[in-house]
């Protein structure tokens, strides 16, 4: 127990807090160039350079990739969340609810409900959305944000997030990184990946 | 193997969560007779042996690790006022002894740890209604440090010779927040507190109150508001209230109904009848009104809509004349958020009710904008987005809200 509780209080990357066993998880190499479906979806994007995806899903919606290990550098995949589920697990389904997905959002919604998402696992206050603008995702309209956030280690991040709802469920890629060094290194590579991001 | 078992101890109450202490805690032996030691709150007061010694350096230690906390409030007028009442609470030759830290993160607690270092939680300062009130928690802390509290603990956690299945019946029921809490969980520990010690801390914290010329009926009614809005949450999630078994500053023993019973005639035998007593709620929420837009955000991201509309009615002092602006948009933001049938169409009342004030946040605007857009009233929806745009034209999100309002971006 105790060693859970240490992990836990670790508290990394946004989505690494709940993935159940990432330092288990095997990685496999997409090479630059390569073209992959992602989250058992149809969306198929470009690796910009040499990532390692994981064997292991944090959920079966969902995927991640990494250069550095998840701490430094998380790339996530979500696609075909439907009506009423959550971007994670649920964990403390009654006493720490996450928000639920819904088809009705407006970009604007999508927006909010990462945010409380996140701060509800992050359990903290500094998760501030910096910009938000309108984009697309396969083709489809959606949104493009960027945010910053301290996690429980104390490191400043920056993240990016591009959604869309289409035929009613949601896709979502976003990365995250230190705001020191490792945001800057990766992002102008991931942006092209969901600018690029098609549908089979 | 002192050291061993000292560090273990220490670890033990590090991964304890901030304030989710429930089941029984262990039973604490009782300190040696300490009458002629000095208190710690005295001027030069040093560590007395190497078991506080040893106490002293870790907290020094995690208190190190505190200061480069992003989650500190530095705002150095906050921490200056937090400070004068702590000092006119407990005088400012006793007050010397402390360092306060105010952190921000939206749960109700505070707590002293035995080097002196004291956190208050911005989720606190949200709920006081007045500095009377603020100033019966830190009055309440600062017994538990000066009585050596969280040392007596420790010394008794020595005593026991199976220190793992103490850490075992240890109650844990981690929150999500202890992740981000971890920079500060062992200087922000919250000790399990035995029944003794809270009801010594109750008693100190009215004697405090007195001397200072508050109104010690301050300390009963923090019980009385922190019970009803964790019914409020409990209502709404459909669980069993928290209110007699959160830890912490509000531990399990005695039951938080007792005791607000107990504080209440401990208050009126304190009082003297013939003396004036002060709340000090004008200059609270003066002190606080700066900080307070961020601080109900902070509670609205929780997601707790049962407790968050306690807290705004309570805020709004149960008066219809009390909704400010502020309340009302937060209420709107409440309700917006939960989007359940009708939220949007309550939302965007609460919105238009906080424009009507004059002086509600800009934000509303955009709240009500969204809101209708939600609803269904596609050209007033756009309306009002274009209002919060020409308001705010600079926003974070002004590119979106502009293509959502019609306008090309």
């Amino acid at each position: 127990m105790m060693n859970f509780l240490m992990k836990s209080a670790a508290a990394l990357a946004l989505a690494s807090t709940l993935v159940a066993a990432p330092a288990e998880a095997r990685w496999r190499l997409v090479e630059a160039g390569d073209e992959r479906k992602v989250a058992r979806s149809k969306l198929v994007v470009t690796a910009p350079e040499d990532w390692n995806r994981a064997t292991e899903r944090p959920t079966s919606r969902s995927e991640i990739w990494t250069t550095e290990g998840t701490q430094l550098t998380e790339l996530m995949f979500y696609a075909k969340i439907k009506d009423g589920e959550t971007l994670f697990k649920r964990r403390q389904r009654k006493r720490n609810p996450l928000p639920e997905f819904s088809p009705d959002m407006l970009p604007t919604d999508l927006v909010e409900w990462y945010e409380d998402t996140a701060n509800i696992v992050l359990g903290g206050s500094l998760f501030e959305i910096v910009e938000v603008q309108p984009a697309t995702l396969g083709g489809y309209p959606g949104v493009h944000f960027r945010y910053s956030y301290t996690g429980g280690d104390n490191v400043a991040r920056l993240g990016e997030v591009r959604a869309a709802i289409i035929d009613e469920k949601l896709y979502l890629i976003s990365f995250e990184a230190p705001k020191i060094y490792y945001f800057d290194r990766y992002i102008t590579g991931v942006r092209a990946m969901m600018d690029n991001a098609r549908f089979e | 193997m002192k050291g061993l078992l000292a560090s273990v101890a220490i670890a033990g109450l590090a991964i304890q969560p901030l304030a989710a202490q429930d089941a029984d805690e262990p039973e604490i032996i009782e300190a040696e007779d300490v009458d002629d030691t000095p208190l710690p709150s005295a001027h030069g007061y040093e560590p007395q042996d190497d078991l506080e010694k040893g106490l002293w350096y870790e907290m020094d230690e995690a208190e190190k690790r505190l200061k480069e906390s992003r989650f500190l409030i530095e705002d150095p007028e906050l921490n200056a006022y937090v400070r004068s009442v702590l000092c006119k609470t407990v005088g400012e030759e006793r007050c010397q002894a402390t360092r306060l830290y105010l952190v921000r993160t939206p749960q109700f607690n505070a707590s002293m740890a035995p080097n002196g270092a004291m956190l208050v939680y911005s989720g606190l300062l949200l709920r006081m209604r007045d500095e009377a009130q603020l100033a019966a928690v830190l009055g309440h802390e600062f017994t538990h440090f000066e009585k050596q509290h969280s040392l007596r603990i420790f010394r008794s956690i020595r005593t026991k010779t199976d220190i793992m299945s103490w850490l075992s019946i240890l109650p844990v029921r981690l929150p999500y927040a202890a992740a981000m809490a971890s920079q500060y969980a062992l200087i922000g520990s919250v000790y399990s507190f035995n029944r003794e010690m809270e009801r010594e801390a109750d008693a100190g914290s009215i004697d405090e109150l007195v001397s200072a010329g508050y109104d010690p009926r301050a300390a009963s009614a923090i019980w009385s508001q922190l019970g009803a809005e964790m019914d409020a949450t409990a209502k709404e999630r459909r669980h069993r209230s928290d209110k007699n078994r959160n830890g912490g500053l509000f531990a399990t023993h005695p039951r938080s109904t007792d005791r607000m019973g107990k504080l209440a005639i401990m208050a009126r035998e304190a009082m003297d009848e013939d003396k004036e007593y002060d709340r000090g709620a004008t200059e609270y929420r003066a002190a606080i009104g700066d900080w307070w837009p961020k601080l109900i955000d902070d509670q609205i991201a929780l997601k707790d809509f049962g407790g968050t509309e306690y807290l705004l009615a309570t805020l709004a002092g149960d008066d219809p004349l009390g909704w400010t602006g502020d309340l009302l948009y937060a209420r709107g933001e409440l309700y917006r958020a939960r989007a359940e049938e009708g939220d949007f169409a309550q939302a965007a009342d609460f919105y238009r009710q906080a424009i009507a004030t004059g002086t509600a946040p800009a934000e509303s605007w955009r709240g009500l904008g969204i809101s209708l857009l939600r609803d269904g009233f596609k050209a007033e929806g756009q309306a009002a987005l274009r209002s919060y745009l020409d308001l705010r034209p600079d926003a974070p999100d002004a590119a979106l809200l502009a293509s959502m309002a019609g306008e090309t971006a």
